[in-house]
């Protein structure tokens, strides 16, 4: 799925960041997941990759869930696509996981004693 | 909502949108793979290596596919859809086996579910009142002998009772009797059921009035007022609802109640009972105070809630041992007999109900063996269909799977089928089903015999359809796809063979059963009842006793009536009875005068008739010796009594009975005993139903003699009592017109009302046995047809070297035979441990007798043969050589 440079990420850790990341892109405006699995890679400068056979699951899971919706949309010059986005419910999640994140790395810094950036 | 119930609902979604959703991410991966494809040609690649790469890169697509369909559906539940359309499509294409299939299964569920809902009706339905399994009914009877049944209890009995019991909250009294319902504007009399009861009968029900009130213990006395509390049948028939009723008079045996309430519709206790009336009233009778008088009255009891059913038997014997103690003249051997009220109405039914359910069950399994055996036949014959989806990849739990939907698929059908002829079929049972409980027809088809349908369906997938589909992929199937065909395993062929042996002997059982029973009804219906029920008219009149105060009323009523009727074209004999035969139930002492008198407790009691007209004549009984009551037996002429030939056998062994003289409590106006000489002996009489095991003899009076008003007029005539009804009505009506005729029947009728139940179980038990017989040659043709087919290519091989058809055909039969003989044994052993329980329900007849188990063998071997002749002639029919060329 994700990974990083260094494999001793926790499973669980990856889950959990992997709904945080795609939940906060899809924020902002509507994105497919080309789109998606791109901007990752590309707002992570690299450390970050996403496996795309892990991407659409994970889509199709949240959208499960209603906290993103998928639309065909066909915009002018270009080819039909499904945009998804973030819906109000996705919306209190991603404020919780943003929320548990910020406490989870606060504490690893305090312990671990890296200042933050 | 929480996520993973809208997640669960988006699958549910997922299952029926499965086209749409598969379309729409095949689009979205294309357009992935095109937007990975167009950067990599932006770097540089060719298209066709920007392609490859793109596709290296996102990596197997239908993997990928399939762990994202999982996100959107239940991938079980997708299968099971798939494998639920496959098959449905598999028996749409073998339309003879999926109906031979459905019908065979929907007849014996339908035949479970007909019985289970009459079981259901009858024995698990609760009554309808608060609390019921805590009501219980109370009557008395000889310790000594249990098997002569219970009687009527005394009323200071009762009131010892009252007192000294701690484990009820309320002991009520109740005696039933029928009266007269008269000045209903715009109506004619009629007579209804009504009941005395104490004021706490109600309480023990648990049932308050729906309009108005009942009456309380300061009503309920001697001297009290006469209410009237009635039903809510009674309210809409005679009253059409009126909101009105509380207060009205209500006149019954020509007297003037006052109505103060309307029980609620589900109020039936005691049975049929439109009118509760208080009881204490009636106590100050010179009889009622005997301890050894039980003029019809039971009790009824609510228990406490911290007592049980064991608690209050055990101390209502001890109460009665008591009383015994201080009464031993009245009381000796004399205990309660505690039942639960619901026992009470249903007991006597539960074991021909148990032998019914029992005989369904085994028509099912005989249906079941059957299907199990085509299943397995069909499995074989798609062994190459089976071993191909072997080989591209399915598993054997799947094809089990497969085969398992199939099943389910024609159980599903079948209880469909079932639950529809169950509930067209009841109607006959219904019909059939004894009238003196209303139980029998409240038959309703509600939730409990549909999951009951539902969940025998479900059943029967695992009885017919577990083995055929675990046998079908046992055989090694890639050997099977090389070979083109199948090997019959030894295992295999066993096993169909004993379910055909399994089907013989289930048959052979219900067979016997049947048998027993069609020749115990035969009995019945044979039995000599002393009397000729055919061509016997009975219509009740109950004269009220305060129109009728004065004794010589009654007499110039019945006078005049016999008079009337007899006059009528068509009648031949005319007779009154107080207590005929069925419609008895009066007992009287019965003492003679020239031997010492025995205890009241030891007296005879035979039943007791009170006559009058052409008595004999109407019923056909003969006058063995002495005379009949003439018009000279008067008020004033020495008191005469004529005996039946049991009760002579019964009180004057080996002597001659006439002149002899008798004293008895028989009148009842008053409790004087009287001596009464015998002047005649008619034949043995059956007075009581068969269902009744005492034989007490009976002792006649005239009508001029001993006092009696509820009268029941005995027709001889071929006129059917359709026309008499009106005649009689008038005739009574042209003598008093407040009196009304009821219960206008053939004495056939009431005859066949006492056969009732045999009569349901009798018609029940050889429809299902017919039923299990001819599945059972289905499947005995079925397999010997299959074990021929097999082993067409040997019988092929057999012909080529010089058999003749003779012994091809002595191939089949041998077959036949030796699973015929097989399940005559081992039904014979389950028939004769059967036997203990039918014996309950036999009249008259052994529950083991050989003559039966050899004909309803000869009847199995007969099926045989026939089951056996066209599968050995088609045999005897094969072409050596185009067999042997074909395989």
């Amino acid at each position: 799925m994700l990974y990083m440079s260094s494999p001793r990420l926790d499973r669980e850790l990856k889950k959990g960041s992997a709904e945080l990341l795609i939940l906060s892109l899809v924020e902002d405006r509507p994105r497919h997941g080309y789109e998606i699995g791109q901007l990752i890679e590309l707002r992570s400068r690299g450390v970050l990759h996403f496996n795309v056979g892990s991407l659409y699951p994970l889509l199709y899971r949240l959208e499960n869930r209603k906290w993103i919706r998928g639309r065909w949309i066909e915009k002018a010059g270009q080819r039909r696509r499904r945009y998804y986005r973030l819906t109000p419910a996705g919306q209190k999640v991603l404020a919780a996981q943003r929320n548990t994140w910020r406490d989870f790395v606060g504490a690893m810094n305090r312990i671990t004693g890296v200042a933050h950036a | 909502m929480p996520p993973h119930v809208r997640s669960w609902l988006s699958r549910v979604a997922g299952l029926f949108r499965k086209r749409s959703r598969e379309a729409e991410m095949a689009q979205e991966i294309r357009e992935h793979l095109a937007s990975l494809t167009v950067r990599n040609i932006a770097a540089g690649m060719s298209p066709e290596e920007a392609h490859n790469a793109a596709l290296r890169e996102f990596g197997g697509v239908e993997q990928i596919k399939e762990i994202a369909r999982e996100q959107r559906v239940w991938i079980w539940a997708d299968h099971l859809w798939q494998d639920l359309r496959f098959a449905v499509r598999i028996l749409l294409k073998q339309p003879g086996f999926t109906l031979v299939a459905i019908v065979t299964l929907g007849l014996g569920i339908g035949a479970n579910t007909a019985i289970f809902s009459l079981v259901n009706a009858v024995l698990l339905r609760p009554l309808p009142y608060p609390d019921a399994n805590r009501i219980l009914f109370m009557a008395e009877a000889d310790r000594k002998n249990p098997a002569q049944g219970t009687f009527s209890v005394s009323l200071p009995d009762y009131q010892d009772w009252r007192r000294d019991s701690t484990v009820f909250d309320n002991l009520a009294l109740s005696r039933v009797e029928s009266a007269t319902l008269s000045d209903i504007p715009g109506r004619n009399p009629e007579q209804i059921t009504s009941a005395l009861v104490t004021a706490n009968f109600f309480q023990v029900i648990g049932l308050q009035s729906k309009v108005g009130r009942t009456f309380n213990e300061a009503e309920d006395r001697v001297g009290g007022p006469l209410l009237v509390v009635i039903s809510d049948r009674l309210w809409q028939r005679a009253f059409q609802r009126d909101p009105e009723i509380i207060g009205k008079p209500l006149t019954l045996q020509s007297r003037a109640a006052t109505v103060i309430g309307v029980m609620p519709a589900e109020m039936n206790s005691p049975q049929g009972v439109d009118a509760w009336l208080p009881i204490m009233r009636r106590t100050n009778n010179d009889a009622w105070v005997k301890r050894e008088i039980h003029p019809m009255l039971f009790v009824w009891g609510r228990l406490k809630q911290t007592a049980t059913l064991e608690q209050a038997l055990t101390e209502m014997k001890a109460i009665c041992a008591r009383i015994e103690q201080d009464h031993p003249d009245s009381n000796r051997n004399i205990t309660a007999a505690v039942m639960p009220l619901m026992e009470n109405m249903v007991g006597k039914y539960r074991l021909n109900l148990a032998l019914l359910l029992g005989a369904v069950v085994l028509v099912l399994l005989i249906a079941c063996a059957n299907l199990a055996n085509l299943f397995a036949a069909r499995g074989a014959a798609r062994m190459h269909e089976l071993a191909i989806r072997s080989a591209i990849g399915a598993r054997r739990s799947q094809i089990i799977r497969q085969l398992l939907i199939e099943g389910a698929v024609i159980a599903f059908l079948g209880g469909v089928f079932g639950y529809l002829v169950a509930f067209w079929s009841r109607g006959v049972v219904t019909f059939l089903a004894p009238q003196t409980l209303s139980r029998f027809h409240e038959v309703t088809f509600d939730s409990r015999v549909l999951l009951f349908t539902l969940l025998l369906s479900g059943l029967t997938i695992a009885l017919f359809g577990l083995w055929p589909a675990w046998q079908t992929t046992r055989t090694d199937l890639q050997f099977a796809l090389r070979a083109g065909t199948v090997s019959d395993s030894v295992s295999a062929r066993r096993v169909r063979d004993w379910l055909v042996i399994a089907d013989l002997a289930l048959t052979l059982v219900l067979l016997t059963s049947a048998g027993l029973v069609l020749k115990s009804f035969g009995r019945l219906h044979r039995l000599n009842l002393g009397f000729e029920p055919r061509q016997l008219v009975t219509a009740r009149v109950d004269l009220p006793y305060t129109g009728y105060r004065d004794y010589g009323k009654v007499l110039t009523f019945t006078k005049a009536m016999l008079d009337k009727v007899a006059a009528l074209p068509g009648v031949e004999n005319v007779g009154i009875g107080a207590n005929p035969p069925l419609l008895a139930g009066w007992q009287v002492p019965f003492v003679r005068t020239d031997k010492p008198a025995p205890p009241p407790a030891e007296r005879p009691d035979p039943d007791s008739e009170v006559i009058a007209g052409d008595y004999f004549g109407a019923l056909r009984a003969s006058l063995l010796r002495g005379r009949a009551f003439t018009d000279r037996d008067t008020k004033e002429s020495p008191n005469v009594a004529i005996i039946d030939q049991t009760a002579a056998d019964l009180y004057f062994p080996g002597e001659d009975p006439i002149g002899k003289q008798v004293s008895s409590e028989a009148d009842g106006d008053t409790t004087e005993s009287r001596t009464y000489e015998i002047i005649g002996v008619v034949g043995r009489t059956r007075f009581r139903g068969t269902d009744d095991a005492r034989m007490p003899g009976v002792v006649f009076f005239p009508l001029s003699q001993v006092h009696r008003r509820n009268l029941v007029l005995l027709i001889r005539t071929a006129a059917p009592p359709t026309s008499l009804q009106k005649t009689i009505a008038e005739i009574v009506a042209g003598i008093d017109p407040k009196q009304p005729v009821h219960d206008v029947r053939t004495m056939s009728d009431r005859v066949a009302e006492t056969w009732a139940t045999q009569r349901l179980l009798t018609f029940l038990l050889s429809v299902f046995a017919g039923l299990a017989l001819l599945l059972a040659s289905i499947g005995l043709y079925g397999v010997l047809s299959y074990n021929a087919l097999r082993r067409l290519r040997e019988i092929a091989l057999r012909l080529a070297l010089g058999a003749q058809p003779g012994q091809i055909r002595g191939l089949i039969f041998r077959h036949g035979l030796r699973l015929l003989f097989a399940g005559c044994v081992v039904g014979l052993l389950a028939a004769i441990a059967a036997a203990g329980i039918l014996r309950n329900v036999l009249f008259q007849v052994a529950a083991i007798e050989p003559s039966m188990y050899l004909l309803v063998t000869a009847i199995l071997a007969l099926a045989t043969a026939i089951a056996c002749w066209r599968p050995a002639a088609r045999a005897c029919r094969t072409d050596p050589m185009v067999v042997l060329r074909d395989s």
